[in-house]
C-alpha cells in the first residue's frame, strides 16, 4: 500500500506530560484513515501532529518524524504554510469567518495570489456539495448558513487551497444526523483525489466511512487495519473492550 | 461500565441462555421422537408435534431479540459476531425440532405398529446426536471453540450409522413392495438423524465463528 504520510516513532510532550508515546503509522494515498479511541488516548493531538498545528501550542514538544511524501515536515527549512496547504484541516465546530459565502471560500486564494477566484469558489462550493444550496446567495453571511451547511463551506474553504490531504477532527460531533450523513457522502465522494483523516467518537461513523481504522489509548497507537476487521475481528483485547463498551 | 451498557451486556448474556434453553428442547424432541417410534408410543409423538410449537417461539423471540440489538446497540466485534452466531443456531435449532416432528408423525400415522426389522442404527444414531447436541449447548455457553471443534468429530458415527442402516433398509426392499411404505418412513427418518448431525456440525461452526471470529468448515 503506498501511503501519502507516514509517522515515524513520533513522540509529543505536554510539558512534562507524554501524549504521544512512539506512533509509527502509515496514512494510505486516496483513501479514509479513522483514528479512534477514548477522550484523551492521542488521537486528536496525532492527526494536528500531520500539518503541524500543535506548533501553535507553546508546551507542545516533538520528536520522531512525519513524511508527507517522503519528506519531513519537521525538518527546519519546511514551510509551514506550505504543508498546511498541502494538509489542509476542518474542525469540530464549523468556523466560517464573519464575512460572505463566497469571500470565507476566496480569502485563501487571494491571499496566494491564485487567479480566475470565481471558478475556484464555484469549483469548491461544487467539490463540498454546496453550491447548489447557496449559488444564489453568495454575497450573504456565511454565518446565517445551518451548521451542517457550515461545515460544507468550511470543507470547500479547505478545498479551495487544492489540499492533497484533509484532516478532519470530529467534523460532524455538532451536527444533526441528516447533516451528518451529507458530510458522510461528501468524504466518500472525495476519497477519489483525497487522502482524508478522520478523528472521530462515534465509532459507527469510523465504520461506515473509513478504510483503515487506528485505535489509540493512552498515547499508545494499540492497533491499526483495515476497519471491517477492527470491528469484526480486533486482534488487542484493549480494542475489543473499547468498541464493544466495556471500558469503564 | 455505565448502567446502560450493563444492561446491554446482561441482554446479550441472556441470548445464551435463550438459545441453551432451544437447544435443551430440541434435543428433548429427536430423543423422544425415537424412542416414540422404538416403542410405538402414540401418545409421546403427538407431545413431541404439540411441543414444537414452543420451539418456533422461542426462536422468534430469539429473532426479535437479536434484530432489537442489531438495531438499538449498534454491536461490534465480539458481540456483533454473538449475535449473528446465535441468529444462525437458532435457524439450525428449530430445525432440529421440525425433523423430530416429522420423524413422531412416522409413529402417528404408520397403521401396523410392528417394524419390518429390529431397529439397529436409529437408536444409536439418535443418541449420538443428541450427545453432539448437548456438548455443543455446552460449547456455547462455556464460549468454548475447542470444545465446539471436536463435536463435530462425532459426525462421523452419525454418517456411518447412516450408510449402513440405509443399505439395510434397501436389502429389505429388495423383492417385498409390501414394506415399500415402512421402509421408506424410516429411510426418512435415517435421513433426518444425518442431517441433524449436519445442523448441529452448523451450530458449532456459529460457535467457533463468535469465539475465535473464524470461519472453519467442521462438516
Amino acid at each position: 500500500m503506498s501511503y501519502k504520510i507516514e509517522s515515524k516513532s513520533l513522540n509529543l510532550w505536554y510539558g512534562d506530560k507524554q501524549a504521544l508515546k512512539n506512533i509509527s503509522i502509515g496514512i494510505p494515498e486516496k483513501k479514509i484513515t479513522a483514528l479512534i479511541g477514548p477522550s484523551g488516548c492521542g488521537k486528536s493531538t496525532f492527526i494536528r501532529c500531520l500539518n503541524r498545528m500543535n506548533d501553535l501550542v507553546d508546551v507542545a514538544r516533538v520528536e520522531g518524524e512525519v513524511l508527507y511524501e517522503g519528506t519531513n515536515i519537521y525538518a527546519k527549512d519546511v514551510d509551514v504554510v506550505e504543508v498546511r496547504k498541502k494538509i489542509g484541516m476542518v474542525f469540530q465546530k464549523p468556523n466560517p469567518f464573519p464575512m460572505s459565502i463566497y469571500d470565507n471560500i476566496a480569502y485563501g486564494p487571494r491571499i496566494h495570489g491564485l487567479k480566475n477566484v470565481d471558478k475556484i469558489v464555484e469549483r469548491s462550493l461544487k467539490d463540498a456539495a454546496l453550491w447548489e444550496e447557496v449559488q444564489d446567495r453568495l454575497d450573504k453571511p456565511a454565518l446565517g448558513l445551518s451548521g451542517g451547511q457550515q461545515q460544507r463551506l468550511c470543507i470547500a474553504r479547505t478545498l479551495a487551497m487544492r489540499p492533497d490531504v484533509i484532516l478532519f477532527d470530529e467534523p460532524c460531533s455538532a451536527l444533526d444526523p441528516i447533516s451528518t450523513a451529507k458530510i458522510e457522502s461528501l468524504m466518500d465522494q472525495l476519497k477519489e483525489m483525497y487522502t482524508q483523516v478522520i478523528v472521530t467518537h462515534n465509532m459507527q461513523q469510523a465504520a461506515r466511512v473509513s478504510d483503515v481504522t487506528a485505535f489509540f489509548l493512552l498515547g499508545d497507537l494499540i492497533e491499526v487495519g483495515e476497519t471491517k476487521n477492527i470491528f469484526e475481528m480486533p486482534k488487542e483485547k484493549s480494542t475489543e473492550d473499547y468498541i464493544t463498551g466495556r471500558f469503564g | 461500565m455505565s448502567p446502560v451498557r450493563e444492561k446491554y451486556h446482561r441482554e446479550l448474556e441472556e441470548l445464551v441462555t435463550m438459545a441453551e434453553d432451544l437447544g435443551k428442547r430440541a434435543g428433548l424432541a429427536v430423543d423422544r421422537s425415537v424412542s416414540a417410534l422404538i416403542d410405538w408410543n402414540t401418545n409421546l409423538a403427538k407431545e413431541v408435534v404439540n411441543g414444537d410449537q414452543v420451539i418456533d417461539d422461542i426462536n422468534q423471540k430469539l429473532e426479535n431479540r437479536c434484530m432489537e440489538l442489531l438495531a438499538l446497540q449498534q454491536p461490534m466485534a465480539k458481540d456483533l459476531r454473538m449475535i449473528i452466531a446465535i441468529l444462525k443456531i437458532g435457524i439450525d435449532l428449530e430445525r432440529i425440532g421440525d425433523l423430530a416432528v416429522d420423524m413422531a408423525r412416522v409413529t402417528i400415522q404408520c397403521q401396523e405398529k410392528t417394524h419390518i426389522t429390529k431397529l439397529e442404527y436409529i437408536p444409536r444414531m439418535a443418541q449420538v446426536d443428541v450427545e453432539m447436541l448437548g456438548k455443543a449447548l455446552e460449547a456455547l455457553k462455556n464460549y468454548d471453540a475447542d470444545v465446539a471443534r471436536q463435536t463435530t468429530k462425532w459426525d462421523y458415527e452419525v454418517d456411518g450409522l447412516y450408510v449402513k442402516a440405509r443399505a439395510k433398509l434397501m436389502k429389505i426392499l429388495v423383492g417385498k413392495p409390501e414394506f415399500t411404505d415402512h421402509a421408506g418412513s424410516l429411510m426418512m427418518v435415517n435421513r433426518h438423524l444425518e442431517r441433524i448431525g449436519d445442523h448441529i456440525c452448523n451450530i458449532c461452526e456459529a460457535i467457533v465463528y463468535m469465539v475465535e471470529a473464524k470461519r472453519e468448515h467442521l462438516n
